[in-house]
C-alpha cells in the first residue's frame, strides 16, 4: 500500500512537472486526491492513488509533447571556476540543515505548536474517525482552526492508512520532501534561466534563512505553501498556465492563505500576458478549487477572521494602523533569529539594482500584489494587530520567500548567453 | 556571505538545547488512557495551572488522545486530569466528585464521575 502510494506521489507529480518540482506537486496532489475521496465520497482506501496514476498517465502525454519542444532541450551543464567552490559550499550548507533538522526531529517529532494543534492533530482525527467529519471538523475547537484546508492533514493521513500506522516519520519526512523538494526546484528554475551560479546562490540564500528551518521541523504547513506557489509562478512563467492554475488551486487547498495569493498570481497573470492564459489558469485551478468550496459550505465552521470582521469596522480600524503594521513590516529586515541576513540583503540588492532591473517578468509581478494584500491583512484584523503580526507575518512572508528568490534572479541579474 | 549568518543561528540553537539528545513525546504523557475512553463520547478535561500552561496542557491531551473530542471543563461522565501538582488528584476528584479510572504519567488521569 505504501509503495503504491509513493508511486502515485512520483507518477502523478512528474506528470506534470518534471525534477525536483514533480515530488513537491505529487505530495500535494496525493493529499488533495485522498481529502477529496474521503469529502466527496466517503472513501480513504488507495483507490485515490490508483486514480493519480491514471491522471498521470494521462497527462504524460501532453508532457512528452512539452519534453519534445526545442525550448525544453537543457543545455549540458559546465563547471565553472566559480561552481567548483560554490557547489561543495552549497552541499556543505545543505547537509548542516539537514542534520539540524534530524536532530531536532529526534527531539521533537510532533513537531512545533502549529503542527500537534493544528496539522497534525487533523490528521490523528482523520486516520483515526474518517467517517465522523461532523466532529474533525467541529466548531467546538476554534482555536484548532477546523476550516483549515486540508491537503497536508490528508497527506499525513493517507500515508498512515497506507502504512497502517500512525507513526511520527510520516509528517517528519512529508517535511522533508517539501523543504528539498522546494530547495532542488528553485535551483533547477534559476538554473535554466540564469546559470548555475545564480543557482546556487540562491539556494545557499535560502538555506541560510533560519526560518527555512524552523517551519521545515516545526512541520508546518506554510513551508508546503511556499514551495507550491513556487512551483506555480515558475509554471507560469514558462507558459504552461493551466498546470500553473492546477498547482496554485492545491495551494489554496493547503491553507487559507493560498487562496488569495491564487487569486493574486491570477492578477499577475491577466496583467502580464492576458484574459485567455487567465483562463487557462482558472480552468486548471478549477478542480482544487471546486473541492476547496465543497470543504468550506459543507464542513467548515466559518473563518475567524471574517466572521469577527465587518466592512465597517475594517474602514474603521485601518486608517489608525497604518504606522504600526508599516513598522511591523520593516522590523522583518532586521528579524535576525527569523531571517538572518537574508531578507534585509535581497531587499538591498532590490534597491540597488532597481534601475537596471529587468521589466515585464511575472513573478516580481506576482510579490508585488500579494504584499499589498498581506498588508491589509494585518490592517482590518480583528485581533491585537502588534500581536498577529508577531505571530504569523514571517510565516506569511515566507510563503513568497522562496518565489521573492526566484523573481530577484530573473528581474535582477542578467541571463547568461546560451551554451554553445 | 548573506547565507552564512543564516546557517550558523540554526547551528546556535543547538546549543540552547538542554541535555543529551533524547526523544520527547507529547502521547508519552497520555500513555494507558486511550484504551480506557469510550468511544464517540465527550471527555471533559482539568488542570490546575493558568495562563498559557492551561491551553498547551489541553491542546496536548486533545492531539494525544485524538480523535477523543475533549472540552475543557468537567461536565462530561469521563474528566481527563493534567496536574502539575500530582498531589492534587485526590482534592480535586472530591471537589468535583469524581474518581480515578486509570492513571498516565505523574498528574495525568482518567476520572469518572461518582
Amino acid at each position: 500500500m505504501i509503495a503504491l502510494a509513493v508511486l502515485a506521489v512520483v507518477v502523478s507529480g512528474a506528470a506534470f512537472v518534471a525534477g525536483p518540482a514533480g515530488v513537491v506537486v505529487g505530495l500535494a496532489l496525493s493529499g488533495t486526491a485522498w481529502s477529496a475521496g474521503l469529502l466527496l465520497f466517503g472513501v480513504t482506501g488507495p483507490w485515490t492513488d490508483w486514480a493519480l496514476l491514471v491522471l498521470g498517465g494521462l497527462s504524460w502525454g501532453s508532457r512528452w509533447r512539452a519534453l519534445r519542444s526545442p525550448e525544453s532541450v537543457s543545455t549540458p551543464f559546465q563547471p565553472s571556476r566559480v561552481t567548483r567552490w560554490l557547489a561543495p559550499i552549497c552541499a556543505t550548507a545543505a547537509s548542516v540543515v539537514l542534520a539540524l533538522f534530524i536532530e531536532h526531529s529526534i527531539r521533537y517529532p510532533d513537531g512545533g505548536w502549529d503542527a500537534s494543534a493544528i496539522w497534525n492533530l487533523r490528521a490523528r482525527w482523520l486516520y483515526g474517525a474518517p467517517h465522523r467529519l461532523d466532529a474533525v471538523f467541529s466548531p467546538l475547537l476554534p482555536q484548532q482552526h477546523p476550516d483549515s484546508p486540508l491537503m497536508l492533514p490528508g497527506l499525513v493521513a493517507h500515508f498512515w492508512s497506507a502504512l497502517g500506522s500512525r507513526t511520527q516519520l510520516v509528517p517528519i519526512a512529508v517535511s522533508l520532501a517539501f523543504a528539498a523538494g522546494g530547495l532542488a526546484a528553485l535551483g533547477r528554475a534559476i538554473a535554466s534561466r540564469r546559470g548555475t551560479v545564480a543557482a546556487l546562490c540562491a539556494m545557499l540564500v535560502l538555506l541560510g534563512t533560519p526560518d527555512f528551518l524552523t517551519l521545515a521541523w516545526n512541520q508546518y504547513a506554510d513551508l508546503k505553501l511556499a514551495m507550491l506557489l513556487l512551483v506555480a509562478v515558475v509554471l507560469a512563467t514558462e507558459g504552461r498556465f493551466v498546470s500553473a492554475g492546477l498547482v496554485a488551486g492545491l495551494a489554496a487547498f493547503t491553507k487559507n492563505e493560498g487562496l488569495p495569493e491564487a487569486l493574486a498570481l491570477l492578477a499577475a497573470i491577466l496583467i502580464r500576458a492576458g484574459p485567455r492564459p487567465g483562463m487557462r489558469f482558472l480552468a486548471g485551478a478549477l478542480a482544487p478549487l471546486a473541492l476547496l468550496a465543497d470543504f468550506k459550505l459543507r464542513w467548515a465552521p466559518p473563518n475567524d477572521l471574517f466572521a469577527r470582521t465587518s466592512l465597517a469596522e475594517a474602514a474603521r480600524r485601518a486608517p489608525g494602523r497604518l504606522v504600526l503594521v508599516g513598522r511591523g513590516f520593516l522590523a522583518q529586515l532586521v528579524d535576525f533569529p527569523r531571517w538572518g541576513c537574508a531578507l534585509s540583503a535581497v531587499a538591498v540588492v532590490w534597491v540597488a539594482r532597481w534601475p537596471r532591473r529587468e521589466h515585464g517578468h511575472l513573478a516580481p509581478l506576482f510579490v508585488a500584489l500579494a504584499l499589498p494584500m498581506f498588508f491589509a491583512v494585518y490592517l482590518i484584523t480583528p485581533w491585537d494587530p502588534g500581536v498577529h503580526l508577531e505571530a504569523s507575518l514571517d510565516r506569511l512572508l515566507f510563503h513568497l520567500w522562496p518565489t521573492i528568490l526566484f523573481a530577484s534572479a530573473v528581474a535582477l541579474l542578467p541571463a547568461e548567453p546560451p551554451a554553445r | 556571505m548573506v547565507a552564512v549568518p543564516g546557517v550558523l543561528r540554526d547551528v546556535s540553537v543547538i546549543f540552547w538545547k538542554q541535555g543529551r539528545l533524547a526523544t520527547s513525546r507529547i502521547d508519552d504523557r497520555f500513555a494507558g488512557i486511550e484504551g480506557r475512553l469510550p468511544p464517540d463520547e465527550t471527555i471533559g478535561f482539568l488542570t490546575d495551572t493558568s495562563g498559557e500552561e492551561v491551553g498547551r496542557r489541553y491542546f496536548h491531551a486533545l492531539y494525544a488522545l485524538a480523535p477523543h473530542l475533549i472540552l475543557e471543563g468537567a461536565s462530561a461522565r469521563y474528566v481527563l486530569a493534567d496536574l502539575a501538582e500530582p498531589m492534587q488528584m485526590t482534592a480535586l476528584c472530591e471537589r468535583w466528585r469524581l474518581h480515578v479510572v486509570v492513571r498516565g504519567a505523574p498528574g495525568v488521569a482518567l476520572l469518572e464521575r461518582d
